[in-house]
């Protein structure tokens, strides 16, 4: 062998051996079960090991030419002097997965009016009578909250009507779409208009304007018909009817990928988790949204901690997920939306744009609304709070307060100093820190502090669950597994 | 001074670790902390006494313990290299 080739290329022994060599990147650990533990790195990249080896980590003992060592290089577990890559990687991975906060606020909330034609005994929003005009947005208001949020830095900007029933309002919806159109014109963002309605007044005049400015429909679906109209009371107990009537209209004159269904869970939903996604698939959807309790109302009343139905929720959610997987199986294509953002959190690079995960929180930054009075609130659970006459997420109101004034708000420097996981007690070494957010609204309306004790967190507890079944079902099972890699959107 | 007694040795594990495990199980007990020569005598006030499993609470804290004393090592160890990382990814510098 020449000095050349020396020069070229180590002997083997160079990448045996030396054990304790390699130096860990930064990374969290937490165990699944009582037999293995789950490593994450900064990037949100996974790792399942039993306990022999994670012992190996534990006491430095990893042999460089084990399977084992060159899974943890390769995921950027550790590294060594002949890997120099690991770290400009781990950059690239960990800047993409922080890339929502690059748009700043996309979302913006119209409550257009908090009249209603239902009385849901779950409704946060103090409702209305439906022929009281002074619970609607006025147009100068609108127009305040349209320059607003143009001042957003988004180049996405997705407008949602939100009420009480938004459609009682329709006029002004129109005048905000045709506002916003117009003075779209000269600021060329990409935007986007949701109506989130019960359905109950949809008619020929209000889709015709929908398919003409390609307004979405966001509806509430929350199951079979005793389940719904048991949620959603209304005069001639008839919410059922019109929402499967209005779904089918929306679809006939907009085409099915033009209306979305969203389940509110109550107590009596935990009893039909089948029958709820029968539900969704017998009306054509291909998706649901497992969405947990709403705390509020109880938790404002008592001012207790809100550990009161997870168990009973996570149950729920469990056997909802394992009944989805089997229709999958069975060659209907259907989602659980939930797992979904989760499941993209933890395979994908990339960041899901989900405000209920983020960290810091994203209130304010990535979701804001604009009350029916002018007020401006961090998000709809602020809302929600204040009608119940906490205004603690107050940011300030249109017609007295400025963009900066109401982007800087103290309330909502602090909330999203506070909501940074990095800084979190438990949350700091939490193993699930990448995939988890923030919900300040939720403790501070469970706790007391918009930081929360976790140990007490039905936030907490709910999300830890949900995360470690999701894990389970990727590691045990492998029918699973490949239906849920089918639900990842890239 | 209750019947729920445990017992850390200060020489092997760091009180800031001990307390950080503690706090994960703030809604089963609550813990008086007393040094005791070298000893950290934790004693445990359980939050509801019917439920209440003290060798199962013990065992799983004295196994927590070791974890967390682990990722102590591993956020010192790493903490520069955190940092970097971070600062590269917000960094205007082009890392392709």
């Amino acid at each position: 062998m020449t000095s050349a080739t020396k020069a070229k290329f180590k002997s083997l022994d160079a990448y045996k051996n030396a054990q304790g060599s390699f130096r860990f990147l930064p990374f969290k650990f937490i165990k699944l079960d009582n037999e293995r533990y789950i490593l994450t790195n900064i990037a949100g990249e996974f790792i399942v090991l039993d306990k022999f080896d994670f012992n190996k980590i534990r006491d430095r003992s990893l042999e460089m030419d084990s399977d084992l060592y060159h899974k943890l290089k390769s995921k950027h577990f550790i590294y060594d002097d002949s890997s120099t890559v690991a770290i400009d990687l781990l950059a690239l991975k960990y800047r993409t997965k922080q890339s929502f906060l690059d748009g700043f606020t996309g979302l913006h909330m119209f409550v257009v009016t908090l009249r209603c034609d239902h009385s849901c005994p779950y409704c946060q929003v103090s409702r209305q009578n439906e022929d009281t005009e002074k619970f609607d947005m006025s147009e100068e208001d609108a127009l305040k909250a349209l320059l607003f949020t143009f001042k957003s830095p988004s180049p996405l900007i997705k407008i949602e009507f939100q009420g009480g029933e938004s459609l009682l309002n329709f006029k002004l919806i129109q005048f905000i779409v045709l506002k916003a159109k117009e003075m779209n014109q000269s600021i060329g963002k990409q935007i986007q208009f949701v109506i989130a309605t019960n359905l109950s007044p949809v008619n020929d005049e209000i889709l015709d304007f929908c398919d003409e400015h390609e307004i979405l429909i966001s509806t509430s679906l929350d199951g079979p018909e005793f389940l719904h109209n048991k949620n959603r009371p209304k005069a001639g107990n008839d919410s059922y009817q019109r929402a499967i009537a209005g779904i089918n209209f929306v679809k006939s004159k907009l085409g099915p990928d033009k209306v979305s269904a969203l389940m509110t869970t109550s107590l009596e939903s935990l009893k039909y988790p089948r029958e709820i996604i029968d539900e969704y698939i017998s009306q054509g959807f291909n998706a649901i949204f497992l969405r947990s309790l709403s705390p509020y109302g109880f938790a404002i009343k008592t001012k207790s901690f809100d550990m009161y139905n997870t168990d009973a929720w996570l149950d729920f959610y469990k056997t909802s997920l394992a009944y989805i997987i089997e229709i999958n199986k069975n060659g209907y294509f259907f989602v659980e939306q939930y797992t979904a953002l989760i499941l993209q959190k933890m395979l994908t690079p990339f960041a899901t744009g989900f405000v209920d995960l983020q960290s810091p929180s994203g209130i304010g930054i990535s979701a804001i609304v604009f009350n029916y009075d002018g007020d401006v609130y961090a998000s709809d659970e602020s809302r929600m709070l204040a009608e119940m006459e906490d205004k603690s997420f107050r940011l300030g109101n249109l017609k007295e307060n400025s963009y900066q004034e109401i982007i800087t708000a103290d309330i909502l420097v602090d909330a999203l100093q506070n909501t940074i996981l990095e800084g979190v007690p438990m949350c700091s070494d939490c193993a699930f820190l990448p995939y988890c957010g923030s919900d300040p609204i939720y403790h501070a309306a469970t706790q007391g502090d918009m930081i929360g004790h976790k140990a007490k967190s039905g936030f907490c507890k709910k999300n830890m669950g949900v995360f470690k079944h999701i894990i389970k079902l990727l590691e045990d099972d492998l029918e699973a597994r490949e239906v849920m890699m089918r639900w990842i959107r890239v | 001074m209750t019947d729920y007694l445990i017992q850390v040795d200060v020489s092997l594990f760091d009180a800031e670790v001990v307390k950080q495990v503690l706090y994960k199980f703030a809604d089963q007990a609550s813990f008086n902390l007393k040094d005791n020569q070298g000893i950290l005598d934790i004693e445990v006030i359980p939050k509801d006494p019917v439920v209440f499993d003290f060798n199962q609470l013990k065992s799983v804290i004295l196994d927590e313990i070791i974890d967390q004393d682990l990722r102590k090592t591993i956020s010192q160890e790493t903490n520069d290299l955190r940092n970097l990382i971070i600062a590269k990814a917000f960094a205007s510098a082009d890392l392709q």
